[in-house]
């Protein structure tokens, strides 16, 4: 996934075709973070819907050289689900917002998302932190739980927990970037891209002159030919 | 770097459950009045970054839930899409950058998918029409009779005469059906997308329910034909019928370049449609392709 070209840069140009493949690439991820968070699957669409709305606005925003793709949308979806679960929870429809694992045990193991660089990389960090700081990061961020739950869950007093969360998260960080040099000369602008205005998109595609031959995918060929003939493919 | 821990608590708590009004507030002090406001920010989305990576981590561990997008959904954010980053005409409506028909009709005319907001005031003009004459008529004959009670009991109302609400659906803009079609979420909703090869630029997709025999069709990139000369046909390919050939879905023209939106209306009854395509054919539709024309586009699932 994170060899793939991005997509949100021709997205952020006006190539709706990109769409489908943003859709394609990171509907399944986007969805599962979702569904993480969501145990109904209607806050759930109302929450990707979302999710994939503000992507296309934040989409010029996107810098590879900061992050991977698979990451910054991650990153995305998880501001918006927040957002979208502390308004839930004002208004009352949401009870609680920890991560429902129970939604997940009939899924199929062959969907598995795939994850980007970052996130292997991060794994591995994860695994050589204290023992402490693994579990209050994994608590809170897999789990969902509050730090006074995570508290009261480990025994551990609630600034134990904060510190631990602090100092592992702080550490992952350093060593994620710390060789990512383009990180280090990114400007600032891109750093609080999210509220950027999206650039200027140009759909003025004038129509070309020449003769549209459209071939058919193998999976269509059959079915077409049958009424209009042999088509090339090229 | 080395961020006060205040600020990064609030950093991390930001990041990871959402902080509340104050609190933000609070953040959002504490960074201006740090030394180097722009290193805080960039540790800040770093340190998101980060956390967003520790959950992709567990995503990898973690089967993904059972089902996905839905097909609606994905239609519903596919037009979202599409109205985000789509810059109109100089009209700004799509629908404007589909123009009538001005070629002559073959003999047996197939049906034009033209917007029927442009078609179906001619039919309220008529029932309007003929709900005033029949009141005129009505009243003409009250003034004559002299049993005027036993009339007045069966004097049409004038809801009699009122649009219906598919009429009132039908003379919405195409984009608003299709919004209204997509929302209503259609248990046998198809979504297809164009498929151009060769790197041309029409893009789009289909959607279309069996149970309704309805649908739409978005696409972009199409170029713009001469109604004289030829005009665009859509066809609908049903697995289900014996027919040999595929269901004319109707007949429309491209005058703009742009975003358009255009309403499919089969000909015939169709029970499983599997892929559409466009040809451009001579005015007024064909029967029968005759692979005089080339087809334009067809579709696969998405």
């Amino acid at each position: 996934m994170s060899n793939a070209r991005p997509v949100l840069p021709r997205i952020a140009a006006g190539d709706n075709a990109a769409v489908d493949e943003c859709l394609q690439r990171y509907g399944g991820l986007v969805w599962s973070l979702a569904r993480r968070r969501c145990a109904d699957v209607q806050l759930a669409e109302d929450a990707v819907q979302n999710i994939f709305l503000h992507l296309w606005k934040v989409a010029a925003t996107f810098d590879e050289n900061i992050a991977t793709e698979t990451t910054f949308i991650a990153m995305v979806a998880r501001r918006r689900l927040i957002d979208y679960q502390r308004k839930r929870m004002s208004k009352g429809t949401f009870t609680h917002c920890e991560f429902d694992h129970l939604e997940l045990e009939g899924s199929d193991p062959a969907r598995q998302i795939e994850i980007s660089e970052e996130a292997a990389r991060a794994e591995k960090l994860l695994c050589q932190l204290p023992t402490d700081q693994q579990t209050a990061i994994r608590l809170s961020i897999f789990d969902g739980l509050s730090h006074a739950k995570i508290a009261d869950r480990t025994g551990m007093k609630l600034g134990t927990v904060k510190t631990h969360i602090r100092r592992g998260i702080t550490k992952i960080r350093e060593s994620l970037f710390k060789e990512n040099t383009a990180a280090e000369n990114c400007a600032v602008g891109n750093i609080n891209a999210e509220h950027m205005t999206p650039r200027a998109i140009n759909n003025d595609k004038k129509p070309s002159s020449e003769p549209k031959v459209y071939s058919l995918s193998n999976k269509n060929r059959s079915t077409a030919a049958h009424t209009f003939g042999g088509l090339s493919s090229n | 770097m080395n961020l006060e821990p205040a600020i990064l608590d609030l950093i991390i708590e930001r990041a990871t459950y959402g902080l509340s009004l104050s609190d933000q507030d609070n953040l959002d002090r504490l960074i201006q009045s740090s030394p180097d406001p722009a290193a805080v920010l960039k540790e800040s989305l770093q340190l998101e970054l980060s956390i967003a990576a520790l959950e992709l981590s567990q995503q990898k561990n973690t089967p993904s839930p059972e089902g996905s997008i839905s097909p609606a959904l994905q239609a519903q954010i596919r037009l979202q899409a599409t109205e985000s980053i789509e810059t109109c005409g100089a009209s700004g409506n799509p629908l404007h950058d589909l123009i009538l028909s001005k070629a002559t009709p073959r003999s047996e005319p197939l049906t034009d998918v033209r917007p029927i907001s442009r078609r179906r005031p001619l039919k309220e003009i008529f029932v309007w029409t003929v709900a005033a004459v029949s009141l005129l008529t009505l009243a003409l004959f009250i003034r004559q009779s002299p049993d005027v009670d036993h009339i007045l009991t069966k004097r049409p109302t004038i809801e009699e005469f009122e649009p219906s609400i598919d009429l009132v659906q039908d003379i919405l803009p195409t984009d608003e059906q299709m919004k209204r079609f997509l929302s209503s979420t259609p248990e046998d909703l198809l979504s297809l997308s164009w498929t151009p090869v060769d790197s041309k630029n029409v893009t789009g997709n289909v959607f279309w329910s069996d149970q309704r025999q309805t649908g739409f069709m978005t696409f972009q990139g199409l170029e713009i034909n001469n109604p004289l000369e030829k005009q665009y046909q859509v066809w609908i390919y049903d697995t289900d019928t014996k027919a040999p050939e595929p269901v004319t879905g109707g007949v429309f023209d491209v005058s703009k370049t742009g975003h358009h939106v255009v309403p499919i209306a089969p000909v015939s009854p169709v029970k499983k449609a599997v892929q559409f395509a466009i040809t451009a054919e001579q005015p007024g539709g064909v029967k029968v392709s005759q692979q005089k024309h080339v087809p334009t586009v067809t579709s696969q699932p998405f």
